[in-house]
C-alpha cells in the first residue's frame, strides 16, 4: 500500500508457474510472432505438400526441361515454379525439399540434444574427473572441422538420410553439452537438489525428476540454435554433392543443380534459396524470443 | 604467465594428438581404402598392389604409428591421384587458402567491430537496429547462397569483379567477403554486448568522473575490456573459416586447400584427406592457443592464473 | 563568504522501460570549504545519485533539474561536456565505493594516475611521476615505487582505496565526494581510511561529502549530517545535534536500531522501523515517511518542505521532536501551528 505516492496499489495476483509466465511472454513477443508464422507456414507446406500439390518431384519430363515459372512470359500454371534441367516440377521438388530439410533438422537436433545433454549433465553433476574427461571430449569435437568430417563420412558411408542424420547429429552436440553443464552446475548447489540428495533419492531420480525439468529453458534455446545449424549444414553438404542425393530433393541440392543457370535463369536459385533463408531466419527469431522469455523470468 | 602458457601448450599438444587419431580412424575405418583408391574398374591385382604400397594390409594401430612417425619428419605420404608428395601438394594449395582466410577475417573484423561499438554507443537508435538486423539476417543466409548472390550482383549485373580463378588480388575480394560475412554477426554481437557492459562498468565511471575525454574512455577503457572475449571468438571464427573454405573455394574455383579436400574426398585420395584433416585441426588448436595468449596480454588478471 | 557547494532542490527523473522513476525528489545541501558533510540513508534513498548529479554524471535517459547547483558560486547546471572536463577530476574528485572495480584492472596504477595527471596538469613526465610518488606516500603507502608498477588486483582493498584517494588528490580539488568509501573494507581498515581523509582535509582544506549508510562512520568523521529518505533530505544539521537530539521520526528510528555499547541494555530488542520504503515510481504527494511514522496526522498527507528548527538544523516534518517534545508546525510557514 502506498499512501505517500500517487502510484496505483498492487492488486494481488494468483500465483503462476514459471512455465506459464514464460509462455505468455513468448506469445506476446514480436519476434516470436513473425518467426512462428513463417516457421508454421513452412512446416505446413512440408507436411501438407503432397496432398496440396500431388506432382511427383522425381518424375522427369525431358521434353519440358527448364520451363520458366508462371510469372514470366511463357510460364504456365501446369508448373507454377517451372521445371528443372531434367524436367522435374520445381514446386514439387521445393515441397519435398522442405520435408527433407525439416526432417533431417529435427531428427539431428533430437540426436545431438540427447548426446549433448547426457554428457553435459554428467559433467556438471558429477564433476571431478568425469567433468575433465567430458570437457576434453568437447574440445576435441570443437577442433575437428565440421564440414570436412561430414564430407569424409558421407563419402565413405553414402548419403542416405539415416547416415546424414547420424553424422550431423554426432557433430552438433557440443553446445548442448556446454550449456547443460553450466546450467547443471548452477542448479546442483541449489537447495532443492541438495534436499533431494539428503533424503536419499536415487541419482536417476534426482537427474530426471528434479534437474531435467529446470533445464528445459536453456535446452530449448540451444535446440533452436542447433536446428538452424543442422539445416545450414545439410544444405551445404547437399550443395557440395555429398548430402541428400537425387532423386530426393533438398534445397541445397536444388541450388547446386541450378548453379550453372545463374546467368540466364537466376530464379532457379532464388526459388529454393529464399525459403531456406526464411526458414533459418524464422528459427533464429523464434530462438531469440524463447531466450528472452526464459531469461526475463530469472530477472523478474 | 609462463606456467599458464606451458599448461595451455600441453593441452594443445594433447588435443592435436587425439585429433590425429580421430582423423586417421575416420578415413580408414570403412570399407576397403585400397579398393576406394584404386578406383572402379580396377583389377584385383591393382587393388592388391595399392594395398601393399600404402601398407593397408598392416594392422590399424601399426599404420597409425607409421603415419605419425612420418608426419614428424615432414612426410605426409603420397597422393595417389596426383602422383606427388602430399606435402608438396599441400604447399601448392595452402597459400590461396591462407590468403583467403586472412582477407576474410580482416573484412569481418573491420565490419563488425566498429558496427558493434557504434551500436553500443547509440543503443536503440537506427544504427543499433541496423547492426542487429544485419546480424540476424547474416546468420540466416548460407555461405554458398551468399556467394552466388555476390557473383550475380558484382560479377554478372555490375561486372566489376572477377568471379573465378585466382589471377590477381581482385579475384579474392568476393570470396573473402563471402567467407568473412558469416563471422560478422557473432563478432558484432559480442562486441556490442561487451561494450554495453563495459560502458556501465565502475572503472569507466571513474574515468568519466575524472574528466577524461570521451574517445579515450571508449577506446582505452571500455573497448579493451570488451575485446577480451572477442579475441577468442575471432580465433575460433578463423578456425571455422579454414574448415568452411571448401564451399567458397568450390564456388569461386579457387584452388586452395578446401578445394583440394573436396576433390580428394571424391577421389578417395586417402593420404591427402588425412593430412588436411590433421592440419586444419592443428591450425584451429594453435589458433585457440594464440587467442589465449593474446588474452593474457590484454587482461593482466589472467596471467596470474 | 559564499559556500563551497550549494545545491538547491535537486531532482532526478529517469525514463526506463518499466516507466518513469523519481529517485531524487528535492535534495538541498550546502558545504563550506574544509567542512565534512555526511549524507546518510539506506540503500536506494538516492544519496549516490544525488552526489553523482553534482558532477553532472547521471544515468542515460535521466533528466536532472535543480534550482541551483553551484561550486564556489559558479553554476554547474547545463554545462557542456567540454566545460565539465575542466571540473571533473580537477575541482571535484570522486572516491568510489569499490576500489577493485573502480580502478581499471588492465592498467598499472602508474598508467592510470598518469592518464589523469596528463589530462589536467601541465607537468612534464618527470615532475608528474614525482608528484604521483609523493601522493602515494602522503596517503600512507610505503614503497610507492613498487606500487606504481603493480596492477589493481595485486593490491589489498585498503591499499586500493588509498590509491583512489591519492588519485582524488592529484589535482588539489576543492571538493571531494566519497561514495561509501569504507563499505567494501574491513572494519579495522575503515577507521584508517576515515582518519586518512580527515588528516588530508586538515592539510589541504577541501570540502568533503561523505556518503554512507553506516551511522557509526558518521559520528567521528563528519561536521554536519544530512539524512536522506525516499529521495529527499529529511533532516540536516550539525552531527552532534542530529545524533543526540534527532528531530525527524526517521532519524529517531535509525538511531534506535543501532546498538550503542554502554547504552543499549543487554538482551533488549533493537528498534526497527516497520513498513517499507515507498517505490520511486511516482512523485511524492505526501510525506514519504507517512506509512512508517509513529506519529502521523492528517496534515501529513501533503508535500512537506524542509523547514529550519534553528539556523543550523532543519527537518522535513510538521511534528518534529525538539528538546524532547513534539512541536506542531505548519507546512507552509514552518512556524508553530
Amino acid at each position: 500500500m502506498s499512501v505517500a505516492t500517487a502510484a496505483p496499489t498492487d492488486v494481488p495476483r494468483p500465483p503462476q508457474s514459471p512455465g506459464a509466465v514464460a509462455l505468455r511472454r513468448l506469445l506476446r513477443h514480436g519476434n516470436f510472432r513473425i518467426g512462428g508464422v513463417i516457421l508454421g507456414l513452412i512446416i505446413l507446406a512440408a507436411v501438407a505438400g503432397p496432398w496440396l500439390w500431388p506432382l511427383d518431384p522425381a518424375s522427369q519430363d525431358l521434353a519440358h526441361r527448364l520451363a520458366p515459372p508462371v510469372w514470366s512470359a511463357e510460364g504456365t500454371w501446369l508448373h507454377p515454379f517451372g521445371t528443372d534441367q531434367l524436367g522435374r516440377d520445381y514446386l514439387a521438388r521445393l515441397l519435398q525439399g522442405a520435408r527433407v530439410s525439416l526432417t533431417i533438422g529435427f531428427l539431428t537436433v533430437l540426436l545431438s540434444g540427447v548426446i549433448g545433454t547426457g554428457l553435459g549433465v554428467a559433467a556438471g553433476y558429477f564433476g571431478g574427473r568425469i567433468d575433465v574427461a567430458i570437457n576434453f571430449l568437447v574440445t576435441i569435437r570443437l577442433t575437428l572441422p565440421v564440414v570436412l568430417v561430414a564430407l569424409v563420412v558421407v563419402a565413405v558411408y553414402g548419403g542416405s538420410l539415416p547416415t546424414l542424420i547420424v553424422v550431423i547429429g554426432l557433430l552438433l552436440w557440443d553446445r548442448f553439452a556446454v550449456v547443460t553443464r553450466s546450467a547443471t552446475q548452477q542448479l546442483a548447489s541449489r537447495d532443492f537438489i541438495v534436499s533431494a540428495q539428503a533424503i536419499g533419492s536415487s541419482i536417476p531420480r534426482i537427474l530426471f525428476v528434479e534437474l531435467l525439468p529446470n533445464l528445459i529453458g536453456p535446452l530449448v534455446v540451444v535446440a533452436t540454435i542447433e536446428l538452424a545449424h543442422a539445416v545450414l549444414l545439410e544444405a551445404a553438404l547437399s550443395f557440395l554433392g555429398l548430402g541428400v542425393k537425387p532423386p530426393l530433393s533438398s534445397w541445397g541440392l536444388m541450388v547446386a543443380e541450378a548453379k550453372n543457370q545463374l546467368l540466364f535463369r537466376p530464379w532457379m536459385i532464388a526459388i529454393p534459396g529464399t525459403p531456406l533463408v526464411a526458414l533459418v531466419l524464422a528459427i533464429n527469431l523464434v530462438g531469440d524470443a524463447i531466450r528472452d522469455a526464459v531469461a526475463a523470468d530469472g530477472r523478474a | 604467465m609462463l606456467r599458464f602458457l606451458l599448461r595451455r601448450l600441453l593441452m594443445t599438444v594433447l588435443v592435436i594428438a587425439v585429433t590425429s587419431v580421430v582423423a586417421f580412424s575416420l578415413v580408414h575405418l570403412s570399407g576397403d581404402p585400397a579398393a576406394a583408391m584404386a578406383g572402379e574398374g580396377a583389377s584385383p591385382a591393382d587393388v592388391e598392389s595399392v594395398r601393399k604400397t600404402y601398407g593397408f594390409d598392416r594392422p590399424l594401430p601399426e599404420q597409425y604409428v607409421t603415419w605419425v612417425k612420418r608426419v614428424f619428419k615432414g612426410d605426409f605420404g603420397r597422393s595417389h591421384y596426383l602422383r606427388a608428395s602430399v606435402a608438396q601438394v599441400l604447399a601448392d594449395h595452402a597459400p590461396i587458402t591462407i590468403t583467403l582466410g586472412a582477407l576474410a577475417i580482416v573484412f569481418a573484423v573491420l565490419l563488425s567491430i566498429p558496427l558493434g561499438v557504434l551500436a553500443a554507443l547509440y543503443p536503440n537508435t537506427l544504427v543499433d537496429r541496423l547492426a542487429v538486423g544485419l546480424a540476424v539476417g547474416g546468420q540466416a543466409v548460407p555461405s554458398f547462397l551468399f556467394a552466388l548472390l555476390l557473383i550475380y550482383i558484382f560479377g554478372v549485373m555490375l561486372r566489376v569483379l572477377p568471379i573465378s580463378g585466382s589471377g590477381s588480388w581482385t579475384h579474392f575480394v568476393l570470396p573473402a567477403v563471402a567467407l568473412g560475412y558469416y563471422a560478422t554477426p557473432a563478432i558484432m554481437r559480442l562486441t556490442r554486448s561487451g561494450m554495453l557492459d563495459a560502458l556501465q562498468s565502475d572503472h569507466v565511471r571513474t574515468a568519466r568522473a575524472y574528466g577524461l575525454p570521451a574517445w579515450r574512455v571508449i577506446i582505452k577503457h571500455a573497448l579493451r575490456h570488451a575485446m577480451i572475449p572477442v579475441v577468442s571468438l575471432i580465433a575460433v571464427q578463423l578456425g571455422f573459416m579454414l574448415g568452411g573454405s571448401i564451399v567458397i573455394e568450390t564456388v569461386f574455383a579457387l584452388k586452395g586447400v578446401g578445394y583440394l579436400a573436396w576433390q580428394s574426398i571424391q577421389r578417395s585420395d586417402i593420404e591427402v584427406i588425412q593430412a588436411i584433416l590433421l592440419l586444419i585441426a592443428a591450425a584451429y588448436a594453435l589458433l585457440t592457443l594464440a587467442a589465449d595468449v593474446l588474452n593474457g596480454v590484454i587482461d593482466p588478471r589472467i596471467r596470474v592464473g | 563568504m559564499s559556500a563551497l557547494l550549494e545545491v538547491e532542490n535537486l531532482r532526478l527523473e529517469i525514463a526506463t522501460d518499466l516507466g518513469r522513476l523519481y529517485p531524487v525528489q528535492g535534495v538541498s545541501l550546502t558545504l563550506d570549504a574544509g567542512e565534512t558533510l555526511a549524507v546518510v540513508g539506506e540503500s536506494g534513498c538516492g544519496k549516490s545519485l544525488s552526489a553523482m548529479a553534482i558532477t553532472g554524471l547521471v544515468p542515460s535517459r535521466a533528466k536532472l533539474t535543480a534550482d541551483r547547483i553551484a561550486l564556489k558560486g559558479k553554476s554547474l547546471l547545463g554545462l557542456r561536456e567540454s566545460e565539465w572536463r575542466g571540473i571533473r577530476g580537477r575541482r571535484i574528485a570522486v572516491v568510489f565505493q569499490d576500489p577493485m572495480t573502480s580502478l581499471d584492472p588492465c592498467y598499472t596504477i602508474e598508467d592510470q594516475m598518469r592518464e589523469i595527471g596528463r589530462q589536467h596538469l601541465a607537468l612534464d613526465a618527470h615532475a608528474l611521476r614525482a608528484r604521483m610518488l609523493d601522493l602515494l606516500r602522503r596517503v600512507g603507502i610505503s614503497s610507492p615505487e613498487t606500487r606504481l608498477s603493480q596492477y589493481p588486483h595485486q593490491l589489498s582493498g585498503g591499499l586500493r582505496q588509498r590509491v583512489m584517494i591519492a588519485i582524488a588528490l592529484m589535482c588539489e580539488p576543492e571538493l571531494i565526494i566519497a561514495d561509501e568509501p569504507t563499505t567494501a573494507l574491513d572494519v579495522t581498515i575503515q577507521a584508517q581510511v576515515l582518519r586518512l581523509l580527515a588528516d588530508l582535509q586538515e592539510e589541504h582544506g577541501f570540502g568533503l561529502i561523505l556518503i554512507t549508510h553506516d551511522l557509526g562512520v558518521v559520528a567521528g568523521a563528519a561536521d554536519r549530517i544530512a539524512v536522506m529518505y525516499a529521495g529527499q533530505v529529511v533532516e540536516s544539521g550539525p552531527t552532534d545535534t542530529v545524533l543526540s537530539a534527532p528531530a525527524h521520526p526517521y532519524t529517531e528510528g535509525l538511531l534506535r536500531s543501532i546498538p550503542v555499547p554502554g547504552r543499549t541494555a543487554r538482551g533488549a530488542p533493537l528498534g526497527f522501523i516497520p513498513g517499507v520504503v515507498p517505490r520511486p515510481d511516482a512523485p511524492l504527494i505526501a510525506c514519504g515517511f507517512i506509512n512508517r511514522c509513529p506519529r502521523p496526522v492528517p496534515a501529513c498527507a501533503a508535500p512537506i518542505p524542509l523547514m529550519p528548527i534553528d539556523p543550523a538544523h532543519a527537518a522535513r516534518c510538521i511534528r518534529p521532536c525538539i528538546d524532547g517534545q513534539i512541536v506542531e508546525r505548519h507546512a507552509a510557514t514552518g512556524t508553530a501551528a
